[in-house]
């Protein structure tokens, strides 16, 4: 069938590219994205940290080994969250975006468990959040609120084939790149031990058991609910052990009426 | 007999009855010598439980590439439509999880069961199994020859499976659960070319396991620890 069946990707995809030595951790793209998610009145909480996501923050800037590494949704093309989504929250968007239907979600907290990345984050309403690369300003043509708000340059937004052969034409140079025909949020970088630290920071080991149980969802939700056997098995010795003293019992009687008869 | 041997007869059989009927199919993983530097094109698929993080990205890739992200179920495995899935195996003192998919065996079962001929070997393309959907019928005898289980169908129709993108390999590309994998857990190349990735990486693995080699399939889905 994989030979036969031609399979259209997102035709109109866009990406952006990170270059993590031109950032300097300013933090003016978590303001923005804060801003354009109508949450800034979080950057005056004490509370507040710039270095981790939450269900408001959407975006993070983190430091490994003095790199600071912007860090939100990465976009992959895999979208396993998509494929998780039990009621169709988690969508796969024509600009190659993976947003999430807040209306839809339920906060089942799959696409959590399953991110390779761990973005989705609950939120206080219990529904899970992330990342929507701005999907409405791409679509009247302006960038990402991030890519706009960076003073120095780092974040580059564009056409996703344009992005890619500009990381391509960075690793011609012996810079390394990490989400070439991955993801749709590119990284070039040249320390690779920090770059090493934040990947293995993010893309956490998971438990097999909790993965096979959340992959082999969709047939529990084709099929009947399964039929307790320890249920049907009870029942049927319960039955079988009840007819038996009844029939005893009535055995009992009987002799003792034929008993009194003699 | 008395009357209490008899009682025990149906308490004996409801016990009995708790065991659960179809205990999974244990497979243990064997130690394997990787033999390279042969002449012509043998593809190979190399999966590091080591690296691997467990995320389903290879579940999702194959889904999205081959099926068009259908979400209606495969109800072969009880899993989404995608041709590779987690197994459990026995290794040493406690079972584990690995990822296997279709071993594209030297020696495919299914190839040989198969009675119109539409399971094929593809030479040119370093050895691939493939399948010709203009002579399968859907006897479905490939799926109960092969010992992998490597194949599914859904209900009546043609039988499908792994093909290690096959359109992606033609294009030159990698298969899309080693393209998609966010941290380099899988690698698919030519293991007779001693320069080629996979056989970098199976000479400097630290273990090399392979699926079930008793059944003399020669399978060529290699599990590493790095």
């Amino acid at each position: 069938m994989s030979e036969t069946k031609p399979v259209a990707w997102p035709r109109r995809d866009y990406g952006v590219l990170v270059d993590l030595d031109k950032c300097n951790g300013c933090g003016k793209c978590v303001e923005a994205c804060k801003l354009r998610n109508g949450t800034s009145y979080e950057l005056r909480y004490k509370t507040f940290s710039p270095t981790e996501l939450t269900g408001t923050t959407w975006l993070s800037v983190r430091k490994y080994s003095g790199v600071s590494t912007p860090y939100r949704c990465f976009h992959c093309y895999s979208a396993v969250c998509a494929l998780v989504c039990p009621v169709n929250a988690h969508i796969v968007t024509d600009y190659g975006a993976v947003i999430i239907q807040t209306d839809k979600c339920i906060g089942c907290g799959r696409c959590a468990e399953v991110c390779c990345y761990g973005t989705p984050r609950q939120g206080f309403d219990r529904r899970y959040k992330k990342c929507d690369l701005c999907i409405d300003r791409i679509a009247k043509g302006s960038p990402p609120a991030c890519v706009e708000a960076c003073p120095t340059g780092a974040l580059k937004f564009g056409p996703v084939a344009e992005i890619y052969r500009q990381a391509k034409e960075e690793e011609a140079r012996g810079r390394k790149t990490y989400g070439v025909e991955l993801t749709h949020w590119v990284y070039v970088y040249s320390n690779e031990e920090a770059f090493r630290e934040f990947l293995d920071d993010v893309a956490r080991r998971k438990d097999p058991e909790k993965i096979r149980k959340i992959f082999s969802f969709p047939v529990e939700r084709a099929t009947y609910p399964p039929v307790s056997y320890l249920g049907i098995e009870g029942a049927a010795v319960a039955t079988a052990l009840i007819a038996f003293f009844g029939w005893r019992q009535s055995r009992i009687e009987e002799k003792k009426r034929a008993g009194s008869h003699e | 007999m008395n009357r209490r041997e008899f009682l025990k007869i149906p308490i004996a059989a409801a016990l009995l009855g708790l065991v659960p009927i179809g205990e999974a199919k244990q497979i243990k993983l064997q130690p394997a010598e990787v033999k390279t530097g042969r002449s012509g094109r043998k593809f190979a698929l190399l999966w590091s439980a080591t690296k691997c993080i467990f995320c389903g990205a290879c579940v999702a890739a194959c889904n999205a590439v081959n099926y068009n992200r259908d979400k209606t179920p495969n109800l072969t495995w009880g899993w989404p439509q995608a041709n590779t899935r987690l197994v459990e195996v026995k290794h040493g003192e406690a079972p584990r999880y690995i990822f296997t998919q279709c071993q594209h065996c030297e020696e495919p079962p299914c190839v040989y069961n198969c009675p119109t001929g539409a399971s094929y070997i593809d030479k040119e393309l370093g050895g691939l199994v493939l399948v010709d959907y203009n002579l399968c019928v859907g006897c479905k005898y490939c799926i109960s020859s092969c010992p992998y289980e490597a194949r599914w169908v859904n209900g009546e129709g043609t039988p499908s499976k792994c093909t290690w993108c096959v359109q992606r390999v033609k294009e030159g590309k990698l298969p899309a659960c080693v393209a998609f994998c966010p941290v380099g857990a899988r690698d698919f190349g030519d293991i007779n070319d001693p320069d080629s990735s996979i056989a970098k990486r199976l000479r400097e693995a630290k273990a090399v396991y392979v699926l079930m080699p008793e059944k003399n399939t020669k399978p060529r889905f290699y599990i590493v620890e790095e």
